[in-house]
Formats: C-alpha cells, structure tokens, sequence
C-alpha cells in the first residue's frame, strides 16, 4: 500500500508524501533503485522511474489488447513474448528492474535562474549554488534548465547600480520565462525582493543562505517567496571557543568596512555583547588589513579571535571574506573562529555553522517542489538544518586545543585519519591475522613442548627400561656373580692361610709370605672391580658420555660373565685388536649390550653338544672411523623370518624374560650413532655385529 | 728284584684351575706345608706335561673351560692314571657333588675352603696314592717272584692254598707229602711269605686257583 501511495504521490509531486519511503522501505532493492536520497536521509522515489515495472508487470495484462492484425514491432515482440511466456518474463523483468534506468517521460522544460551576489570568487556562493545545479540535475535532469546571474553587488552596491543590473537581466532574459528565482545569500535576496519585478515578475523566489534576521526583518514577505534560513549562530561559536580555552579573558571581534560587513556585523553584536560582562571583549572593525594583522599578532594571552565578514578592509581593498581569515589566522598569536564553513581549512579553528551544500541542497528540494506544482505559500521558510560544530583538526592541534573538550557532535576536518580508521577493515583484517598467527604460535610453542616433555618423559621411561633389564640381567646372574666374586675370595683365603703357615715355619719364610700378602691385595681389589662393575650395570643416572677402550670393556664384560661361561660349558675364542681407536659413549650402556650378545649366545648354545659350545668375541677396527665387537655362537642359528622380528620389543623365543633385550640393545647402539646387526655363522650359529664410530679426535 | 724306594720320590700335588690368583694361592698354601706343587691353567696342559711316578694328588676345579672335571676324570683313567682327585668349585653345584663323589673323588671343596679342609684332603689323596703305589709295587714283585717259580712250584701253590692238607696235595699230584712241604717250603721261601695265611693271601691276590683236573 505504502509503494503504490508512494508512486502515486511521486507521480503527483508531492514530494513529502514520496519520502514516506522509510529506512525498511529501502530496503526492498528494485525501490532503492529507483529512488534518491534526500539530504535528510529519507528517499525520493523518482516517480517516472516507479512506473517502469508497473508497465512491464502490466505487459501480460495488455498484450491479449493488441490486435491480431497489427504489423507494428510491438505485436512482434508481444507474440515473442506469449510464446516464451515463462522463459522469458522473469529474466526481462529482473532486468529492467534492476538495470536500465527508467526512461523519463516527456515534459515541459523549466527555467530556474540563480541568483549569486558577487562574482565566482566567494566560496560559500559557489557551494550553494553547485549544490542547487547538482540537485536539480538529480532529480530532473534535462527538464530544468539552470541560469546563472552574478550580481557584483560589492562593487555596484547603491540603488542606482542595482537598477542597471536589474535592467540588464531583464533584456538579456528577456524571451525566457522563469519558473522559479533561487537567490543565494541575503544580499541577492535583498536585491531580488526589490527588483524582482524588473526581470522576473510573478516568478516563485526560492531564497537560501539568508539570515534569520533578514528574513524576520522583512515585514510582508510575499506569498510566493519561500526558501532556507542560515542561521550564522556567532554566540555559539563564542561558547565553542570557550569551552576549548576555559581561560579566555580576552575576545577580539573582527569585521570589515563595507556595508555588508557591517550589515553582518549589526546581525551578530546582540548575540556577541552579552559576553561583554564576563570578558574584555573588543571589536576590531574597518581597521587597514596590515594594521589588522599587525594587530593580531600581538594580542595578549588567554585571548579569542572571532572573525566575522571582511570584504572590505579600511582602505577599501575589496577582499574574499575567506582568504582575509586565513591570513589572519596564519598571523594570530591566538586562534580564530569563524562563522561558516568556507572559513575552515585555511587555519580557523572553527565553528557553529552548516554547511553551504546542504542550504543548497534543501533550497533546490524547495525549488523542486514548486516546480511539480506545490504553491510557495504552502512551503515555508525553514531553517537550513544539519548545523553543527565544524572543527579543522589541524588548527586543533597547532594551538594544542584539547579534543575531549569538544562538543559531542562536532565534525573534525582534515584530521588525518588515524591507520585504523581509514583502513579499519584491513586493520582488523591484519589484525585478526595476527591475532591467529599469534595463537598458532602459541599453540605451536605448546605443543613443543609438550613434544619435548613427551620426549623426556619417554627418554626417561627407556632409560629405566633399559636399568630395570640390567637389574633383571643382573639377578638372572646372580649365581655367575656370586662365582665371580667367590674365586678372588678364595685366593684371598688360602693366600692369607700360606702365609700363616709360612710365617710359623721354625724359620719363617718371609719372602714367601710377603708374596702372599701382596696377592691378597691384589685379589681384593679383583673383587672390588667385580663389584664396581655390577654396581654400575645397576645403577640410575643419566648417561654419561666418556672415551672408551672397547677392548677393555669386552674384556670386562667377559670377567663378569666367566662364572656363567663355564657353568654351561662355553668356550671363549677370544681376539682383541692392539691399538683400538676410542669410542664415545656411555660405559655401562654399552657393557649392557655387549653383556646381552654374550648371554644370547650361551643361552642358544644350550642344546649344543657340550664340545660344540663355542663362543666368540672379536673386536676390530673397521676402516679409520669404526670399531666393531661381534659376538657369534654356535647354536641352531635364526631362521631369516625371525631375523627381521628379532630386535622387535617383547620378541623372544625363550621361555623367561621380557625379551626387550635386543630392542634395548639397538636403541642404545643407534643413540651412540651406531649399528646392530646380525648375520650367520659358519657351519652354524649367529654372530651379532655392534658397529660404532670412533672418537673424533679435536687436531 | 727292582723295588723303588717309594721314599726316592717326592709326592706332588697337581692343581688344574684356568684362575691364576687360584693357582698362585693354592700353589703359596701347599707349598707352605712342604708339599711340592705343580699348576696348570687346563687340563690339556697338564696331561702334556711330563710327569714324575711319585705319589700324586690332583687338586681340579670342577669346572673348566671346554671340559667338565668329571669328564676329565674319566680320561684320566682312560689314560691310566690313577692319581685321587679332590674337586674345587666356584660354583654351588650339588648335583656334580653327588657325582663327583659316586666318581671317586677324595672331595668336593666349595670355594672360599679352609685351608684345614684342602690340605686334609690333600693328605688323605697322598696317602691313598701312596698306598695305591705300595700296592702296585708290592703286587709287581709278588708277580715277578711268582715267575720265579716252577711250573711244579705254581701247581703247588694252588693246591696249598685252596685248603688241602700237605696229604691230600700228594695224593692229587702223586707224589710224596715230603715232596709237597719241601715244594711249600720253596714256595713260601721264594714268595716271602711268612706263613700261610699269608701265601693264601698272595694266592688271592695274584688269582692263584686249584688247578682243575
């Protein structure tokens, strides 16, 4: 109900019904396509372009309309159309919805004529009346038609000059007819409700940029004069101004010597005096622009400079307003503070003010609207809204005036945006990029190390297993052991009993028993290494790493394993090379190895014939950087599918034990950097070879 | 007659063990009580050496590398040697105890021993093997006397001894009782038997029987 009220309404021109289209409205997307913002944030709905889709939509309704004889294109394409009735609607629609703009109707062209004051130099004209070309062009395109007069009331100012101008726009529109006059600032304003008759008599005027108080001093304004009010708020200006600098104590008011000047100059001085209660307040009117700047650069502290109008300055050079400020601004030894906004940007701090492209806007809007139609008596005059505080960020910051004083509503110019406000997406993108590798991090590092824990904990766990296997290994040999330390105990007995015995001799054999003594300590100290040995195959403790003679840690080996080498029976072929290289690595590890190999063989010779026990040991240098201990036996030999399992963990064909001893042993040769290997033996058995790297010797 | 003076040679004490501090210890200790002691570290060794007739004792660890002690004992006697042999172990083996001893063996020492224990056990070998030698001797000369006899004589000497009376021989070989004592007679004399308890001892041992008819 609301599009079908919001296009007829458009349609009629009544532009505040068609604006009804609200914020949900918009939403509906073919609308939003044919419709305009407006500068108040509601929308205009174009209202040619909302017929569109009703003439397409109403196609099919109309197509049986067309005569079966007609020869024109259009029953063509109607017939095109019926034939692919469902094929061909939808995708027609959606485009012409979506993307061709709706072609404009056909209407009477209208004149409008805007009015500039001066000439093409003031800035706050020029925005006025761009925004009024821009609007009107908007929302009706070719069918207005935007004249341009320039006043130059500055330099034809008196009544006689001003009837010339009027005179002179008479002939030269002289066979145009105006629909509607838009004046731009109060003075055209003026100018036009005086001479208006002259060139554009009964013509609807449309005034914008006028100051309440011209308008509300006009005593009969005609009936179809309308237009937007500016008001120049100087007071609230002032109050910005005070609440940057609490400790103001002295207000400059500028103004220039021309009749504007001063016209401006009476609007403002009811709304600036009150303040001269509370501080030394000054006006600084008419003076010449150098005694001005002069003047400027040496006011005392805690003062306020407010700028008013400078078209003339007391010589009579003729000025822009806006340049005039900012050359006192650059010169100031106090900031400055303007009323509108084409002051701002050239070092004003600012000010209360809206801005010159709105007015323009909402004038145009007006003009519009009288133009479809509605009576200027029904629009009236309205104030320009969207005033606001403009504040230049940089002139902020050069007098170090702080920002959390200002009102909540300013706009901050030229304040260079900080990264994170203009690329505020990219930031929070880059951010949140980050932000994830920063916890990828995180959870990389932690699981780091929770890995090195892991590998600690498990470093921990082989060493214990490999401890608790020699401490097994250890009690298996308990018998072996108990042997080995007996046999140096034995000579120690009878070595301490001959030489008792040679002592008690009618004549004591002294060299004999002191041959015996120095037996018993050697003996002693025998099983004292029996014991160092076991001792350190059981012990707990990190590895330590130390240059080792692998001939003699075999042999070590071998003296601790002689009781279980004999108990079954075993021969030992024994060959240890002269001169072997060391070898770095941990003593009792690799004793643990060696030790293992050893009992593996005797224990698979078990079953052999008791002269058939043949266990052998050989240590060599294999080139100039390994050694290699093999321990072979003559037992049955391992079938070559068992090969591969044999250093598995828990693999064992004996009927006691973990069978971790081979997998304990290739962990500790490959973590000393070497290699365990087996092969056969000839004519039978099995030979384990234990390659390691020798020691590199620092030159 | 060739009797050696079993005193001409010194008694030995062999020790077979492959543990040097053993056999410097043994050797210390046994040499201490005057007795002479020869070591080897294996058997082998020790049956290639060359060795005196003397008494002998051989003091083996039961446990060698290659060969068991027992096994050894039985080449040993293979080999003819008789020498007694005490067994010394490392080990805490019973069963090879048992064996040991049903074997032969003097004794069986666990070590660490006494030192009381190894010489006694020592002694009681010497003496064994020095018995063992008288008694070798003893039956070499009774053999060598006895091939001083007469065929006459031999027959004599199974009939006396098998419990006939100088009579009832005579009558078996026909001839006279004066024949048979003065046969006796010669065959006591040339024996050294000094009564016939004694010849009939001499007859047991060298297997002297009654001729059968």
């Amino acid at each position: 109900m609301k599009v079908m009220s919001a296009i007829w309404h458009g349609v009629r021109g009544r532009h505040s019904h068609s604006s009804i289209l609200g914020a949900r409205m918009v939403r509906f997307w073919p609308l939003q396509k044919c419709s305009l913002p407006t500068a108040d944030g509601r929308r205009l709905v174009r209202p040619w372009a909302a017929l569109a889709p009703g003439f397409f939509l109403g196609l099919p309704i109309l197509a049986p309309l067309v005569r079966a004889d007609d020869r024109s294109g259009a029953r063509h394409v109607l017939q095109v159309v019926k034939a692919r009735r469902p094929t061909l609607w939808v995708p027609i629609l959606l485009a012409l919805i979506v993307g061709i703009p709706a072609p404009a109707l056909p209407a009477p062209v209208k004149h409008v004529l805007v009015l500039y004051p001066y000439d093409n130099a003031l800035p706050s004209t020029n925005l006025a009346g761009a925004a009024v070309r821009k609007r009107l062009a908007e929302i009706a395109g070719g069918n207005v038609v935007v004249h341009t007069a320039f006043l130059d009331l500055v330099e034809y100012p008196n009544a006689e000059d001003m009837r010339r101008t009027a005179e002179y726009l008479a002939e030269k529109h002289a066979r145009s007819d105006f629909d509607a006059l838009i004046a731009l600032n109060t003075e055209s304003f003026r100018f036009a409700l005086k001479y208006r008759d002259t060139f554009a008599p009964g013509v609807p005027m449309v005034f914008c940029c006028v100051t309440r108080a011209f308008v509300k001093s006009i005593s009969d304004l005609p009936p179809d004069v309308t237009g937007v009010i500016s008001d120049y708020d100087m007071a609230r200006t002032l109050e910005l101004a005070l609440q940057l600098q609490p400790d103001t104590r002295h207000v400059f008011f500028l103004s220039g010597a021309s009749d504007v000047d001063h016209r401006w100059l009476e609007g403002w001085k009811p709304q600036i005096d009150p303040y001269g209660d509370r501080f030394d307040l000054e006006y600084l009117v008419g003076l010449p622009f150098d005694e001005l700047l002069d003047r400027v650069e040496r006011l005392p502290p805690d003062s306020v400079i407010l700028s008013g109008t400078l078209f003339q300055d007391g010589t009579g050079r003729q000025m822009v307003p806006a340049e005039a400020t900012a050359a006192v601004a650059e010169r100031a030894n106090a900031p400055v503070y303007v009323p509108a906004d084409p002051y701002i940007g050239t070092g004003a701090v600012g000010g209360y003010m809206a801005t010159f492209e709105g007015a323009g806007t909402e004038a145009a809007d007006m003009v519009l609207q009288i133009l479809g139609g509605a009576k200027p008596q029904g629009l009236h005059p309205r104030t320009a809204i969207g005033q606001h505080y403009r504040i230049d960020a940089r002139a902020l910051d050069r007098w170090s005036l702080p920002r959390n004083r200002l009102p909540a509503d300013s706009v901050l110019l030229y304040d260079s945006p900080s990264i994170w406000e203009q690329y505020r997406e990219l930031v929070l993108a880059a951010l949140l990029v980050i932000g994830l590798q920063s916890l990828m991090l995180i959870g990389l590092v932690l699981q780091f190390q929770r890995r090195r824990r892991a590998e600690a904990a498990m470093r921990s766990a082989r060493a214990d297993l490999a401890r608790i296997t020699r401490v097994t290994t250890m009690g298996e040999l308990t018998a072996s052991i108990a042997h080995e330390v007996n046999q140096p105990l034995a000579a120690i007995v009878a070595n301490g009993n001959a030489a008792l015995r040679w002592l008690g001799h009618a004549t004591p054999d002294l060299s004999e028993a002191r041959e015996a003594m120095a037996r018993i300590v050697q003996d002693g100290l025998r099983a004292a290494d029996v014991i160092a040995a076991i001792r350190g195959m059981v012990r707990r403790g990190e590895p330590a790493s130390q240059s080792l003679d692998m001939g003699d840690l075999v042999r070590e080996v071998l003296g601790l394993l002689r009781g279980e080498i004999e108990r079954n029976g075993v021969t030992v072929a024994r060959e240890i090379e002269e001169n072997l290289p060391s070898v770095r690595g941990d003593r009792v590890q690799l004793q643990q190895v060696i030790l293992n190999l050893v009992m593996n063989a005797v224990e698979a010779m078990v079953g052999q014939a008791a002269g058939e026990r043949r266990l052998g040991v050989l240590v060599a240098r294999d080139g100039d950087d390994h050694v290699t201990v093999s321990v072979s036996d003559t037992g049955p030999g391992i079938p070559a599918d068992a090969a591969a399992r044999v250093f598995e963990p828990f693999y064992t064909t004996k009927n006691h034990g973990m069978g971790m001893g081979l997998s304990i042993c290739r962990t500790i040769v490959e973590a000393h950097g070497g290699k365990l290997s087996l092969g056969r033996n000839m004519p039978r058995g099995t030979t384990f070879i234990v390659a390691l790297q020798t020691e590199r010797r620092s030159s | 007659m060739t009797v050696r003076k079993k005193q001409e040679v010194l008694p030995v004490v062999y020790v077979i063990d492959d543990d040097v501090s053993i056999r410097d210890g043994l050797g210390s200790l046994l040499g201490s009580m005057g007795l002479k002691v020869e070591v080897f570290a294996s058997p082998q060794a020790f049956l290639d050496a060359r060795r005196s007739d003397g008494p002998a004792c051989l003091v083996l660890d039961v446990r060698l590398p290659g060969v068991s002690g027992l096994d050894f004992q039985g080449e040993l006697v293979r080999q003819g040697i008789r020498c007694p042999v005490v067994f010394i172990t490392g080990h805490g083996d019973i069963p090879m105890t048992v064996r040991a001893m049903k074997a032969g063996a003097i004794e069986f020492l666990a070590k660490p021993f006494r030192d009381q224990e190894l010489l006694d056990a020592v002694q009681i070998g010497l003496n064994r093997d020095m018995k063992r030698i008288e008694e070798e001797e003893a039956a070499a000369g009774m053999r060598a006397r006895l091939d001083n006899l007469t065929a006459r004589e031999r027959e004599i000497f199974g009939y006396v001894t098998s419990g006939l009376m100088n009579k009832q021989v005579a009558g078996e070989l026909g001839v006279s009782e004066i024949t048979v004592k003065i046969h006796r007679g010669n065959v006591m004399r040339k024996m050294g038997a000094r009564s016939l308890a004694e010849l009939v001892r001499m007859a047991d041992q060298l297997d002297i029987r009654r001729p059968e008819t």
